[in-house]
């Protein structure tokens, strides 16, 4: 192992510590079809040099940003660990699928690169050779896994500022328009203490988890404060855990897992894959956290019934409101006590006024107290309206972008509706146009910009919206698209011929698959007094099952 | 059951999982030819023949490209005998 500062400050500090007093000590595990790999602090040390000296040596300076698409892998933790080392900005991105056109792909991340303005892209040495052209060579520096060689150079560990950018957390699901939320050296610090506490984190814990690190919840829970703290995290692929779902849980009864964070779908996808003739004991586990899609009482109880011969408890399902705008978490209800429900009135929900009498009255989860460190406040005068947010580790705004929109009087608008309820968060909906799919953002207008450059859509003819499945857990994205666009006559394009170029354009430039496609004649869309399309009043027509297809 | 009948009851179970006819489906259906076919979806399919068969399907099942491929995957797994608990690492 490589010397290292002995006395270390800042955002480095406990994982340099850490680092100098049990370097044996294993930090994360990777779990892979066909065998695991365990990381210690004195690989992650040496691992993150390698990739510091590698940036220094590609010219980046403090700031510089690094765009890391790798797999699940030790290379993808020692390449964001390297960044912080070298005070450059890592940022995760994913990988195409195997069903994306990886060219397509990578094209389609031309603009946030010309965006960022530059930097560093550390990918495999498949996708440098292969699509190097595609990966906007002109803008980035791009180095591989194998560039990553070890350097005679002193150490590096960056003494960073609190009010630095220490790490990029690109929000929305689609590509040329992501928004970059600019997180601090001081915000993640500050988050991680807060959040650690509200949860009640101790070094006993162990985080096992199959999110994906481009993720906030993915980054923050499995990523970030493990590095902060030092709690171990055992880390599935999520294309391994999606195919074989129990798989997480045979790994928290190996590694004597304590925490596990999942969205509202993955509740329902276990409980699904549930099988009578398996047990594994999963009454240590400290809490199952419901985050990233609004908590679901159904999907909770769903995984309770199908789990409970395994030792889940309502006690142990707990449920977090985040965002990456505020590093993570806004709320959390607190493990060792049963998350809250309440009963409201659904005719006083439209109204915006919270009714607990009535016979209408639905179950909702709560997501419990704002943690130490954030405001929340419900704009208007109304008992419902969007959730704001100020506090310590709110972002200040989006990398390179006018973000005055999103704040008043140091407010963030988060986009959500809620209220809250004797001192608890409750999460109803958007006020934006924001599509949540399994855990990821989409916004239906940037949907249906892809939509509108699909040859045989008439341009500015198509609407996306999100439709709640009560089967999945999750909503399911709908679009629906007018023929014509660049080919007039509308018989030269068939039906099945649009459809396939729909589902083509959304999957490789977004990683969109849309539970339904129609396409409809010329005019069926409604458009408003302003002249617009109507998405609420389309979404109504759709539902109706108005529509003709041709 | 025969053989015929894994098809018909894989046909079933796609339908379900799609809400598409099962006569609208055969050997040579794709993900690409039905709606809302995704990793999860896909995913929820494997899990459903799977306790349906009580077999193990494996990583295999995931790298299936028609509805052909999983049929014949099926019945090689149920040739190799009901499935042992699949177990993470």
């Amino acid at each position: 192992m490589t010397r290292r500062p002995s006395e270390p400050t800042g955002l480095l500090a406990s994982f340099i510590a850490r680092c100098n007093a049990a370097p044996s000590t294993v930090q994360f595990v990777l779990a892979r079809v066909g065998g695991n790999a365990v990381v210690t602090h004195a690989m992650l040390w040496d691992g993150g040099q390698r990739y510091a000296h590698l940036y220094r040596r590609t010219g980046a300076a403090q700031g510089t940003v690094v765009l890391i698409a790798l797999q699940s892998s030790p290379d993808l933790l020692y390449a964001f660990v390297g960044a912080i080392l070298a005070g450059c900005v890592p940022a995760m991105m994913p990988l195409p699928s195997i069903k994306q056109d990886p060219a397509r792909f990578w094209d389609s991340h031309t603009r946030l690169f010309r965006h960022i303005g530059g930097g560093i892209l550390v990918t495999d040495t498949i996708n440098a050779a292969t699509f190097g052209d595609a990966l906007a060579a002109d803008l980035l520096a791009i180095v591989t896994t194998a560039d990553a060689v070890p350097d005679d150079g002193d150490p590096i560990a960056w003494d960073w500022h609190p009010d630095a950018v220490c790490c990029l957390q690109h929000s929305s699901g689609t590509t040329g328009l992501k928004k970059g939320v600019t997180l601090t050296s001081r915000a993640v610090s500050h988050h991680i203490a807060s959040y650690a506490a509200a949860i009640g984190l101790t070094s006993d814990d162990v985080i096992c988890s199959w999110l994906p690190l481009y993720h906030d919840m993915g980054l923050v829970t499995t990523l970030l404060m493990p590095l902060l703290t030092g709690v171990r995290a055992v880390i599935v692929d999520p294309f391994d855990w999606l195919s074989n779902p129990l798989s997480l849980f045979d790994l928290v009864a190996k590694h004597d897992g304590t925490l596990v964070w999942l969205p509202n779908f993955a509740f329902d996808h276990l409980a699904n894959a549930a099988v009578d003739s398996r047990r594994v004991d999963l009454s240590r586990v400290r809490a199952f956290i419901n985050c990233s899609e609004p908590c679901k009482p159904a999907s909770v109880d769903r995984f309770i019934a199908a789990f409970g011969r395994w030792g889940v408890s309502a006690v142990q399902v707990q449920a977090c409101y985040a965002m990456a705008e505020t590093v993570f978490a806004v709320a959390q209800t607190r493990p060792g006590v049963p998350a809250r429900r309440c009963s409201v009135s659904a005719n006083g929900l439209r109204r915006h006024r919270l009714d607990v009498v009535g016979d209408d009255r639905i179950s909702l989860c709560s997501a419990g107290p704002p943690i130490d460190g954030i405001e929340v406040r419900i704009d208007g005068a109304d008992a419902i309206g969007e959730i704001l947010v100020r506090g310590d580790f709110v972002c200040t705004g989006y990398y390179r972008q006018d973000s005055s929109a999103s704040f008043n009087a140091g407010w963030f608008g988060t986009g959500d509706l809620g209220f809250l309820h004797e001192g608890e968060v409750y999460v109803l909906g958007r006020k934006t146009d924001r599509i949540i799919l399994l855990g990821k953002n989409f916004y239906a207008h940037e949907i249906e910009q892809v939509l509108n450059d699909v040859v045989g859509v008439k341009a500015g003819r198509a609407v996306a919206f999100g439709l709640f499945a009560d089967a999945i857990g999750s909503e399911t994205c709908h679009v629906v698209v007018e023929r014509g666009g660049a080919v007039e006559d509308c018989g030269a394009i068939e039906d099945s011929a649009l459809r396939q170029a729909v589902k083509r354009q959304l999957l490789d430039l977004l990683g969109l698959v849309p539970k339904t496609i129609s396409i409809v004649a010329p005019g069926w869309l409604i458009k408003s007094t302003s002249g617009k399309i109507s998405r609420t009043e389309n979404i109504v027509k759709y539902l109706a099952g108005r529509h003709t297809e041709i | 059951m025969n053989q015929d009948d894994v098809g018909a009851r894989i046909f079933a179970i796609v339908a379900k999982t799609f809400g598409v006819d099962a006569a609208a489906v055969d050997v040579a259906t794709t993900t690409d030819d039905v709606d809302g076919w995704d990793s999860l979806a896909h995913a929820t399919l494997l899990i459903r023949i799977e306790k349906h068969f009580n077999i193990d399907l494996g990583p295999e099942g995931s790298g299936a490209q028609d509805l052909g491929a999983l049929i014949a995957l099926v019945r090689c797994r149920r040739d190799d005998g009901p499935r042992e608990s699949r177990a993470g690492s």
